[in-house]
């Protein structure tokens, strides 16, 4: 267990990807435990991101080969026209390092911790209210998940909002959530995790499901960036 | 049927869900939201730092990037490529090995650019942290075979380049500046990690500095920067 002052020290190391192999994978997971329940520390790691993106603007400009450009462009053109079936890996097949989870916290900064001190009670109403919103609005689409034991559905509208509905669903054992996965190019992306209350299920859902081709819930230990079981509901997201 | 409030804690759990629901996806990859236009009020309270139209542009870019319009990444490849080239050189010292690293961030940012949330920082720092990940990484694989010395000098002001972009030419040699105002330890310190590309043991054993010593050094050094940046008293 690091102290704070440890803490500290590995955000600045880590911002400057200068931490050890040895340790990295440790430090890493005492910044993931630490980071979400620490603002200040959040904040620390989202201003030494910064500082470190300043720092590689001291090496100065240096010329680019034209050629470089035209490979580059080159790249990307051949990269659009490949067909996606064969450039991805199949679904759960892509890990995410933990170092992605990182980054990404951090850059969340205040957000995160200060909703959570919030009652919950206020934002189940919220999403109540932006689920029946979105019932009553003629746009909207339902994607249906169907798994063993009944199904959930994922209304959305393009571009808008989106809401994870369903009752009747059962909670997963004690100590595991229900993960969302959206997936598209077999790349499945971590959504968000929730375990039914009441066995009912509202939870909004702040990706636009429309950029995606299908949607999966797996059963997980706690928030995974890769899906570490198979989905137990899955559906297609129709154009 | 007894009412089953699952949620443990509200606070661990609650903030994982928000977090969540703020797009928490592979990092730089698959779908996340893009968006260009006016800042949300979600992004006012939750500021991207100093919201400056650089960043803004950056973004738009990003947008259409998303989009498949070529021209945008042209763009941002021929504002951002002479920075990035530099910072390559200075890490990796060789050229092919550079264009390398620059052609295959470029390519990722072209493929990725649909999973890019404002929320998650500047474009720049982004782009910027991802050449230099990459060329450490090429630098730590070549050192496996050869050790190779670093100077701890900052880096001069290469006189050959003119940075087409004044506010980024600004900002360089304002941190420029700000570094060589840290003391040499903390210079040294910071140099041999971000532009040598070592870790803080490799630091410590090449310099004789004990390895707690490194470490904090490291944070004070940096911290010290951050003020600079920020009071803009370079």
């Amino acid at each position: 267990m690091m102290t704070h002052d440890q803490i500290r020290e590995a955000i600045a190391a880590y911002a400057l990807d200068t931490l050890d192999p040895v340790e990295r994978s440790e430090s890493e997971r005492e910044l993931l435990d630490h980071l979400p329940s620490c603002d200040e520390c959040l904040l620390l790691m989202r201003d030494l991101r910064e500082v470190s993106g300043d720092l590689a603007l001291a090496a100065g400009a240096a010329p680019v080969d034209p050629a470089l450009e035209a490979r580059i462009l080159g790249g990307i053109r051949e990269d659009s026209t490949a067909p996606l079936a064969v450039r991805r890996k199949p679904f759960a097949m892509r890990a995410v390092s933990i170092a992605a989870a990182l980054a990404l916290i951090a850059s969340l900064g205040w957000n995160a911790t200060l909703m959570e001190r919030n009652d919950s009670n206020a934002k189940q109403v919220a999403a109540l209210t932006a689920a029946t919103r979105l019932a009553a609005d003629p746009t909207t689409r339902s994607v249906a998940l169907r798994g063993s034991g009944g199904g959930l559905v994922l209304l959305y509208r393009p571009g808008g909002e989106a809401t994870l509905l369903a009752s009747g669903i059962a909670s997963p054992p004690d100590g595991k959530v229900l993960e969302l996965w959206l997936i598209t190019d077999g790349v499945p992306t971590p959504v968000v995790t929730f375990r039914p209350q009441n066995e009912i299920v509202v939870v909004p859902i702040h990706l636009d499901p429309a950029k995606f081709r299908g949607a999966a819930i797996t059963v997980e230990s706690r928030f995974e960036l890769a899906p570490t079981t198979e989905p137990i509901y899955a559906g297609s997201i129709t154009a | 049927m007894p009412p089953t409030r699952e949620v443990k804690s509200p606070t661990q759990a609650e903030a994982t869900s928000d977090m969540n629901h703020r797009g928490f996806g592979y990092e730089w990859s698959s779908t996340a939201r893009t968006r260009s236009g006016p800042i949300t009020p979600d992004e006012m309270q939750h500021p991207a730092p100093i919201g400056d139209l650089q960043d803004r542009r950056d973004r738009d870019l990003i947008a259409a990037i998303a989009d498949g319009d070529e021209e945008a990444f042209t763009d941002l490849y021929r504002r951002y490529s002479p920075v990035a080239m530099g910072l390559a050189m200075r890490v990796i010292g060789q050229r092919s090995l550079a264009e390398d690293v620059l052609q295959e961030v470029f390519v990722t940012l072209w493929r990725s650019a649909k999973g890019y949330d404002p929320g998650r920082g500047r474009v720049r720092t982004w782009l910027l942290t991802q050449i230099h990940h990459r060329a450490v990484d090429v630098v730590r694989h070549e050192e496996a075979q050869r050790r190779r010395s670093v100077s701890v000098e900052i880096p001069s002001d290469p006189t050959d380049v003119v940075v087409e972009d004044q506010w980024l030419g600004d900002r360089s040699r304002r941190i420029r500046s700000g570094l060589a105002s840290l003391s040499p330890q903390h210079q040294q310190v910071l140099t041999l990690a971000y532009f040598g590309g070592r870790t803080q043991t490799q630091i410590a054993q090449e310099t004789g500095i004990p390895l707690g010593t490194v470490k904090t050094r490291t944070l004070a050094g940096m911290r010290r920067l951050r003020e600079i940046m920020e009071g803009g008293s370079a």
